[in-house]
C-alpha cells in the first residue's frame, strides 16, 4: 500500500543573504506513473521561471525510477526541462547510444542530465573515458551529447546575414509624435527595447496611447496595462485626428477595426505579466505570417510591477527584473517586435530624480528617454538618456 | 615545424632510461634560436596597438577586461577592434591597416546594434579609400568612381562576412556556446580558411545576478556528488573552457562588464564627510555634530572594512579623479576565478566635460584608464561616425 500514498518533498532555496524560500512538491509514486506538482512557498510557484524549473527538475529525479512521469506544470517550464534538466534516461529512445553503460560512467563522475554536461569538463570525461573497456563507445556518447548541446544555445550568424535581417525586418515605427520621431531618428526601432522615464503626468502614457494608435492602423500592439491607465477614447481622438475620410459611418467602421487591432491585458503583478508574455510568445511562434502581424509591445509601467519585488529580497527581485528584460528583448529580437516600457523616476542624491529600478536596469533598454513636462504650457521635454546610434544628452520639445 | 621538433623534445622524456642515452644527444641539439623563436613570435602573435587602448600593447592570448558604467561606450570599443581586425591590411592597392582575420562576437547584453556597425565599417572604408585617392589619381570619371563603389561593397560584404555574432539569453546557452565553439572554429577554418583572432564577449557579467539566485541544496536529491548549478560553477566553468580555447585556438579576449562607480554607501559617506568637516572646522559646534559624527565614522568604518583605503573627504562623484587615490572606484562583483583570468584591465567612464574639440561638438567625453598594467595617465577620447578618437 506505501506506493498509493501521497510522498511529500521539499526543497529549500537558500539565498546567499541566508534568507530562504520554500519550494515544495508532491508527488505520487504508482509502479509506472508519477504525478508531480510543484508549488512555492505562497501556494503559487512564486518564484523565476529558472527556479521553477529546478523545483521540476528536483522532482523529475525522485521520480526516476517510474517509467512515465506526468508533469503538471506551466508550458514555459517544461519545455526546457524536458531535454536537457531531466535525467539523461529520457533521451535514451531518441539517442540510443545513451544507454545504461553510458549513463553508469557518467553517474560515477556526478553527471546526471544534459546540463551538469555544461559545467563538468569535457576534456577531462574524455580521458576517463579513454581509461574505460568500452571506450569508442562512451566517446561516441560524449559526441552525441555535444551535439545535444549544440542545439541548446542560438545559432551563429554572420555580419551580413546579420545586415540582411536587420534592413528586411527590423524597420522603424512611428511614433505619430513628430518631436520624438525627429529626436530618434524616425521613431523606435524593432527589436529593442525603449525606455520612457519621467516623473508622474509627463506624457509618458500619453506617448504610448499615441504610439499605439499611430501603429494600429497597419499592425497588432499588445498593450499590458498595470495601473488601468489605457484608456480608448483616448485612443479614439487620437485616431480621429489621423484617419481623414468624409463620411461619419466610413470613419466609424475604419475606427472600429483599427482598434481591434489593439490588445489590452491588464496584469497586477510581475508573475502575471510573465504569464502574459510567455502565453504571447507561444502564439507568435504559431502565427502565420500572412495576416495582420503583431510589432508593438507596450507595458505600461513596469516598475510597478518590478518595485514591490525588488526591495523585499535582493537578489530575487533582481533576478525577476533581469529575467523580465531578458524575456522582453527576446520576444523583440526573434519576433521582430517594437517594446516599449514606462519607468518611473524616484529621488536621488541631492533632490533631482532619477528613474527607477536601480543601475542594474540600466543597461537592460536598448534606449532610454527622459520625459518632462514644460511648466506654464501644454509642451513637453524629451531627452535622450541612452541611444545605439544618437548622441545622449540631445532633446527636443514636443505635444501631444 | 619548430613546434613539432619541440613536441619530439617532450616526447623523449618518456622514454626508459637506456634508450634515453642515445636520444640525448638529439635532445641537446637546439630547436630554435631565440632570435628565430622572436622572428616567428612577433609574425604569428603581433603586438596590436588598437585605438584608444594604445597604450599598452596587447597580443593573442591576453585577456582584456573592460570596465565602467552603464553607456560609457565600452561596446564602442569593441566594435572598434572587430572593425580593424576584419578590415585587410591591403586590398586593391589601398592600405586599410587592419588584420584580415575573423572575430567572433558573444553578444550576453543582446544589445548589438548591427546597423551602426555597418555605418561605422563603411566610413572607415570610404575614409581609407578617399585619402588614398587624393595622394594617387584624380576623382575623374564616373566609370572610376562606379568602380570604386563596387570595389567598397565588395569589400564590405568579405569583412562582414568575417564578423561572426551569437545571441545568448542566459548562462546555459552561454556554455552551450563556449563547449561548442572549438567545433565551430574547426569548421570555419576548414570551410573558409578563416583564423579567428579576436573573441569579444559584451558584458561578462550580465548573468551574474540571475545565477546568484539559483542556489540550491543538492544533498536532498541523494545525489551528493552532483556540481550545483550556482554561480562559482558556473563561472569557473566559463573561465575553463575559454582557457581551453586559448590553447587551442589562440585568440585575443576581450570583454566588457558593467560596474557601478559610487554606491549606496557613497550617500552616507558624503554626509559623513562633510559631518567630519563640520566637525573639525567648528568647534563651538561639537554638541551638535557629535551624534552626526557617531553615525558617520561607524559608515566609514563599515565602508573602509568592506571596501579598503578610501579617505572620507573624496567626492566619490567627481569623474576626473583618477583611481589610483583611491584604491578601488566600484565594488569587485565576478568572482575570484574571473578575476585572476583577467590579464589586463581598463577602467572607461563618461566625464563631465563637454568636448573641447571645434570638430565634434556635442558628443561627450570619455575618459580611458588603465588599472592593470597600471598607467599613470587618463586617455581621453570622444566617439564620432568614423569611430573612436582620441581626443589626448
Amino acid at each position: 500500500m506505501e506506493r498509493f500514498r501521497w510522498r511529500h518533498g521539499c526543497e529549500e532555496i537558500r539565498e546567499k543573504d541566508g534568507k530562504k524560500d520554500k519550494g515544495e512538491y508532491w508527488h505520487w509514486g504508482f509502479e509506472f506513473l508519477t504525478l508531480c506538482f510543484c508549488f512555492g512557498s505562497g501556494g503559487q510557484l512564486a518564484t523565476t521561471p529558472a527556479v521553477k524549473a529546478r523545483l521540476l527538475s528536483a522532482a523529475l529525479f525522485i521520480a526516476g525510477g517510474s517509467d512515465h512521469v506526468v508533469l503538471v506544470a506551466p508550458y514555459e517550464v517544461v519545455e526546457p526541462l524536458v531535454k536537457y534538466m531531466a535525467p539523461l534516461k529520457n533521451l535514451e529512445t531518441e539517442y540510443p547510444i545513451i544507454d545504461p553503460s553510458f549513463r553508469k560512467f557518467c553517474a560515477s563522475h556526478g553527471i546526471f542530465s544534459v546540463e551538469d554536461f555544461l559545467i563538468h569538463d569535457l576534456y577531462m570525461l574524455a580521458a576517463f573515458a579513454e581509461q574505460d573497456i568500452s571506450s569508442e563507445r562512451l566517446k561516441e556518447g560524449i559526441t552525441q551529447v555535444l551535439s545535444i548541446i549544440d542545439d541548446m544555445h542560438q545559432p551563429w550568424w554572420n555580419g551580413m546575414e546579420l545586415l540582411e535581417d536587420a534592413k528586411r525586418n527590423k524597420h522603424v515605427l512611428p511614433t505619430g509624435i513628430q518631436g520624438i520621431d525627429l529626436l530618434l531618428g524616425g521613431g523606435i526601432h524593432i527589436g529593442q527595447l525603449t525606455e520612457l522615464v519621467g516623473p508622474s503626468s509627463s506624457g509618458k502614457t500619453q506617448v504610448c496611447l499615441q504610439t499605439a494608435s499611430n501603429v494600429a492602423s497597419n499592425h497588432m500592439v499588445l498593450y499590458i496595462d498595470t495601473s488601468n491607465s489605457f484608456s480608448p477614447e483616448r485612443i479614439a481622438y487620437f485616431l480621429g485626428k489621423i484617419i481623414d475620410v468624409a463620411s461619419a459611418q466610413a470613419k466609424n467602421q475604419i475606427l472600429q477595426k483599427v482598434m481591434s487591432n489593439i490588445l489590452c491585458h491588464s496584469v497586477f503583478d510581475i508573475f502575471a505579466m510573465f504569464d502574459v508574455l510567455h502565453q504571447l510568445e507561444s502564439h507568435l511562434r504559431y502565427q502565420d505570417a500572412g495576416g495582420c502581424q503583431m510589432r508593438l509591445l507596450i507595458v505600461d509601467s513596469i516598475s510597478l510591477l518590478i518595485s514591490p519585488v525588488l526591495g523585499s529580497s535582493s537578489t530575487q527581485g533582481r533576478a525577476l527584473m533581469l529575467s523580465a528584460g531578458y524575456l522582453l528583448k527576446k520576444l523583440a529580437h526573434q519576433h521582430n517586435l517594437a517594446v516599449l516600457v514606462i519607468n518611473h523616476t524616484v529621488g536621488g542624491e541631492g533632490g533631482c530624480s532619477k528613474p527607477a529600478l536601480g543601475d542594474s536596469w540600466k543597461s537592460i533598454p536598448h534606449s532610454r528617454l527622459f520625459l518632462s513636462c514644460v511648466r506654464g504650457s501644454n509642451d513637453y521635454n524629451a531627452l535622450i538618456l541612452k541611444h545605439p546610434s544618437m548622441a545622449s544628452g540631445k532633446a527636443a520639445r514636443f505635444v501631444i | 615545424m619548430n613546434n613539432n621538433s619541440i613536441n619530439n623534445s617532450r616526447r623523449n622524456w618518456q622514454f626508459s632510461s637506456e634508450e634515453m642515452g642515445s636520444h640525448a644527444k638529439s635532445w641537446l641539439v637546439e630547436d630554435e634560436t631565440a632570435r628565430e623563436m622572436l622572428e616567428r613570435v612577433q609574425t604569428e602573435r603581433p603586438f596590436l596597438l588598437l585605438p584608444p587602448l594604445h597604450r599598452v600593447p596587447i597580443r593573442v592570448g591576453n585577456v582584456v577586461e573592460l570596465t565602467g558604467p552603464s553607456s560609457s561606450s565600452k561596446t564602442h570599443i569593441l566594435i572598434q577592434a572587430a572593425i580593424t581586425c576584419i578590415l585587410p591590411k591591403q586590398w586593391n592597392a589601398v592600405s586599410y591597416g587592419g588584420l584580415g582575420h575573423s572575430v567572433m562576437f558573444i553578444d550576453l547584453d543582446c544589445r548589438f546594434d548591427i546597423l551602426r556597425f555597418s555605418e561605422l565599417l563603411n566610413h572607415r572604408i570610404m575614409e581609407a579609400g578617399s585619402s588614398c585617392k587624393v595622394g594617387c589619381h584624380k576623382m575623374g570619371s564616373e566609370a572610376q568612381f562606379a568602380r570604386m563603389k563596387h570595389y567598397n561593397e565588395e569589400l564590405f560584404a568579405s569583412c562582414m562576412k568575417r564578423f561572426l555574432y551569437i545571441r545568448c539569453y542566459d548562462s546555459s546557452e552561454f556554455l552551450a556556446t563556449l563547449k561548442t565553439l572549438h567545433y565551430r572554429l574547426q569548421k570555419e577554418r576548414e570551410a573558409h580558411g578563416l583564423n579567428v583572432h579576436l573573441l569579444l564577449i559584451d558584458s561578462i557579467g550580465a548573468f551574474h545576478w540571475l545565477d546568484r539566485v539559483v542556489n540550491m541544496q543538492q544533498g536532498n536529491f541523494g545525489l551528493t556528488c552532483r556540481k550545483s548549478w550556482h554561480l562559482q560553477n558556473v563561472s569557473e566553468a566559463v573561465v575553463q573552457e575559454i582557457r581551453r580555447l586559448l590553447l587551442v585556438h589562440p585568440m585575443l579576449v576581450m570583454a566588457t562588464k558593467t560596474v557601478f562607480l559610487g554606491n549606496k554607501y557613497s550617500k552616507a559617506l558624503i554626509s559623513a564627510s562633510h559631518a567630519c568637516d563640520g566637525y573639525k572646522s567648528s568647534f563651538l559646534r561639537q554638541q551638535v555634530f557629535y551624534e552626526r559624527v557617531k553615525t558617520s565614522y561607524e559608515t566609514i568604518n563599515h565602508f573602509v572594512s568592506s571596501y579598503g583605503n578610501w579617505p572620507a573627504a573624496d567626492n566619490p562623484y567627481s569623474r576626473n579623479v583618477t583611481s589610483t587615490d583611491r584604491q578601488l572606484p566600484y565594488r569587485k562583483y565576478m568572482p575570484a576565478v574571473w578575476q585572476s583570468f583577467v590579464t589586463h584591465r581598463i577602467l572607461v567612464r563618461a566625464t563631465d566635460d563637454d568636448s573641447v574639440d571645434d570638430e565634434h561638438p556635442n558628443n561627450s567625453v570619455f575618459l580611458l584608464e588603465w588599472l592593470m598594467p597600471p598607467v599613470n595617465s587618463l586617455d581621453k577620447f570622444t566617439v564620432t561616425d568614423t569611430g573612436v578618437f582620441i581626443l589626448s
